[in-house]
């Protein structure tokens, strides 16, 4: 996985672009406020500056004179209205200024206090103020004596360099140039670290997922234990790998089993027909060989007839040809077959009671439940015992229960006598013909009716298998 | 030869002990592993055939158990298992050998006697102490030139006496080796057996090579 793909880079990336665009507002923002007020204060020095001036007596003598000396960095300009006339007093200073003051000297002969910037020879950048003065103020007493002319009114101007004010701005961009990028690169790098700190959950799951994919072994699991968000999908995944690898060692067992099952019966057949191949042997015992593989291979095909029809069950794809079946009316037929059974193994059977109740269903595959677990209870249960097969509603499901007071099955093995090839005693269900697929079928067969099995089992006791079908 | 069949399918078992009886083999057999595990502890086999996939104690588990209570008997793994990790599996549990279900009689057969031929210094299926040759596949037995007729139980004696020449044989050796748990250690059946190998082996010729080992038993002798 490419940094540039991860989602570490992009948040970053979206993190860094919102950053600079606040941080750059932000800095014009500074920027702009502090040229204004800057400016302001220039100007407000310069109109404190000149209400100072005008206050000194006899400035335009000493003006005239060129005896006013003006402070550092300071212009100072005097204009002298006669009829139409305007003469100009240049303070020593003011001799370089290059630019047009003519529009703020005439409003300020016409009243209005009024500012303007210009720039000197050198290239230096002043501000200047220009404000009526009245020829009664102090500035003018005492009256030049050489030049008494009559005013009809004056105009000072006064102009500060504004060079500290671009310094001062000049320093800001550069200290804002400066730490802008310093900023971004300083989060950047933290927010690749906090990305990385809080995503790392997430390499940790696409590593074990990739290390399962690599080595196929399902009992490896991720090690998030945090209390996000990553660390619930952590757990989500791991139960789901734990699912994934149930069902895959279910699916193992199951075809070890399936195998087992098939090749024992093969393996007798082999065995016996290679045996009676060895040497001539007598009619009797060719025919007891032969016996032996039909019997097999009758095992055989019971097996192999069970997986399909699980295999069929599996793909989802089984058809169940709904029709009404009066229940009372199959178990008869069910419990006609079981009693002869029963009476060859000496077992009491009995039909015990029977409620009028239809279900609905495929006849021959409800038939196959019923006649399984008669079977099973047949197998199961010594000569002398009973076999009861009853009907009852309840809740409006019908629930057939099929009693036996056989050998019983331990609390341990009964939650997985429905698995398939599961079997308590293997040695001795495989001698009665068992193939340790009954079960399973019959489970698999109420559950395609909407309904389920149950089983109630003590050891020397017997069991009552129930099967529960929605009433119709 | 005594041979312990151990299998949970009753079937099989019968045919492997059918067989095996055929081929002059004393044979045992057991349904379970804990029944196996008993059975291999109080007699001593000359070979035992295990199942792997048995109800109460696996064959594997059960070869361990043995070869833990030094108990050296070959094993002959027989098992429907038969991805190589189960082999190996089963090799590393102590057995000797390993045939997969289904198998053939035939190659169980030549297994079994190449397993008992492991001991001895005899690699090909023919036993010969002085004139006298034993050919275990055909179970033909010759005396110089003479071909020697014997029943299957008069065979198995021979057999024992053939792989172990010129040491001591016990009558409870040849009972525990040469007949099944079903033999009455009370009866003189071995003495009946012994003669009657004498007359058929030793009568007529120079040297006798079945010797009585007075108040131990008896001794093939190499000439």
């Amino acid at each position: 996985m490419s940094f540039f793909h991860s989602i570490k880079f992009r948040f970053t990336i979206w993190y860094l672009l919102i950053l600079a665009i606040l941080l750059i507002s932000l800095s014009f923002g500074v920027y702009f406020y502090m040229s204004n007020t800057l400016y302001e204060n220039l100007d407000d020095s310069l109109q404190l500056r000149a209400s100072q001036l005008k206050d000194i007596k006899g400035i335009f003598f000493s003006m005239s004179q060129g005896e006013f000396q003006e402070e550092l960095g300071e212009v100072v300009l005097v204009y002298l209205q006669t009829e139409n006339v305007v003469a100009k007093v240049p303070g020593p200073q003011a001799s370089t200024i290059e630019g047009n003051l003519d529009p703020i000297v005439n409003e300020a002969f016409n009243g209005e206090n009024a500012f303007t910037t210009v720039e000197t020879e050198s290239g230096r950048e002043l501000r200047m103020l220009a404000v009526p003065l009245s020829p009664e103020g102090p500035g003018f007493s005492p009256h030049l004596p050489t030049q008494r002319m009559k005013f009809n009114s004056a105009v000072l101007v006064i102009g500060r360099s504004t060079a500290d004010i671009a310094e001062a701005l000049q320093r800001l961009r550069q200290i804002l140039i400066f730490a802008i990028p310093l900023t971004l690169l300083i989060a950047g790098a933290g927010g690749i670290f906090l990305a990385r700190r809080a995503l790392k959950p997430v390499d940790d799951i696409a590593k074990t997922a990739l290390e399962i994919e690599n080595s196929g072994n399902l009992s490896r699991r991720i090690n998030v234990d945090t209390r996000d968000e990553l660390g619930r999908l952590s757990s989500a995944l791991n139960q789901m790998i734990e699912r994934l690898e149930k069902a895959f060692k279910r699916q193992q067992e199951f075809t070890g089993d399936a195998s087992h099952e098939l090749r024992t019966p093969l393996a007798v057949i082999e065995a016996e027909s290679t045996l009676a191949l060895e040497k001539e042997r007598s009619a009797d015992e060719y025919r007891r060989s032969l016996q032996t593989v039909v019997q097999e291979t009758e095992h055989m095909s019971g097996i192999i007839d069970q997986l399909l029809t699980l295999a069929r069950a599996d793909s989802g794809n089984e058809q169940i040809a709904f029709e009404e079946i009066e229940l009372v009316e199959l178990l008869e037929e069910v419990g006609s077959n079981a009693s002869v059974l029963c009476r060859e193994k000496g077992l009491k059977f009995e039909l015990g009671q029977m409620e009028e109740l239809v279900v609905r269903g495929e006849r021959s595959k409800l038939k196959e439940l019923f006649l399984n677990l008669a079977n099973n209870a047949i197998r199961y249960t010594h000569r002398g015992g009973s076999i009861s097969i009853s009907l009852r509603q309840e809740n409006r499901m019908a629930v057939v229960y099929v009693s036996d007071t056989g050998i019983g099955i331990g609390q341990d093995d009964l939650p997985l006598i429905f698995e398939r090839f599961y079997r308590v005693d293997k040695a001795r269900s495989r001698a009665e013909g068992g193939s340790g697929l009954g079960l399973a079928i019959c489970k698999h067969i109420a559950q395609a009716h909407g309904g389920r099995i149950e089983v109630q089992s003590r050891i020397e006791e017997g069991s009552t298998f129930s099967v529960w079908l929605p009433a119709a | 030869m005594r041979i312990l069949v151990v299998d949970d399918d009753r079937h099989l078992n019968g045919i492997i002990k059918r067989g095996l009886t055929e081929e002059t083999y004393a044979v045992d057999t057991a349904f379970d592993g804990e029944e196996a595990e008993y059975l291999a502890c109080v007699n001593s086999y000359d070979l035992i055939i295990l199942d792997i996939m048995m109800p109460k104690k696996d064959g594997i588990e059960v070869c361990q158990s043995l070869r833990g209570n030094h108990i050296n008997t070959p094993i002959l793994m027989l098992t429907a298992k038969d991805a190589v990790e189960d082999r190996v599996r089963g090799l590393d549990a102590g057995a000797d050998d390993y045939l997969v279900k289904p198998f053939a009689f035939s190659e169980l057969l030549a297994r079994i006697r190449a397993l008992l031929r492991r001991d001895g210094t005899a690699k090909t299926p023919e036993l010969k102490v002085g004139d006298v040759v034993l050919n275990t596949r055909t179970r033909e037995v010759w005396r110089g030139n003479r071909a020697i007729e014997l029943t299957t139980k008069e065979y198995t004696v021979l057999e024992y006496f053939m792989r172990h020449p010129n040491v001591v044989v016990t009558r409870t050796m040849l009972e525990e080796h040469a007949w099944d748990y079903d033999f009455d250690s009370m009866s003189n059946l071995v003495d009946v057996y012994i003669r009657r190998l004498r007359r058929k082996i030793d009568e007529g010729e120079e040297v006798s090579l079945i010797q009585t080992v007075r108040g131990a038993g008896y001794r093939l002798k190499i000439s």
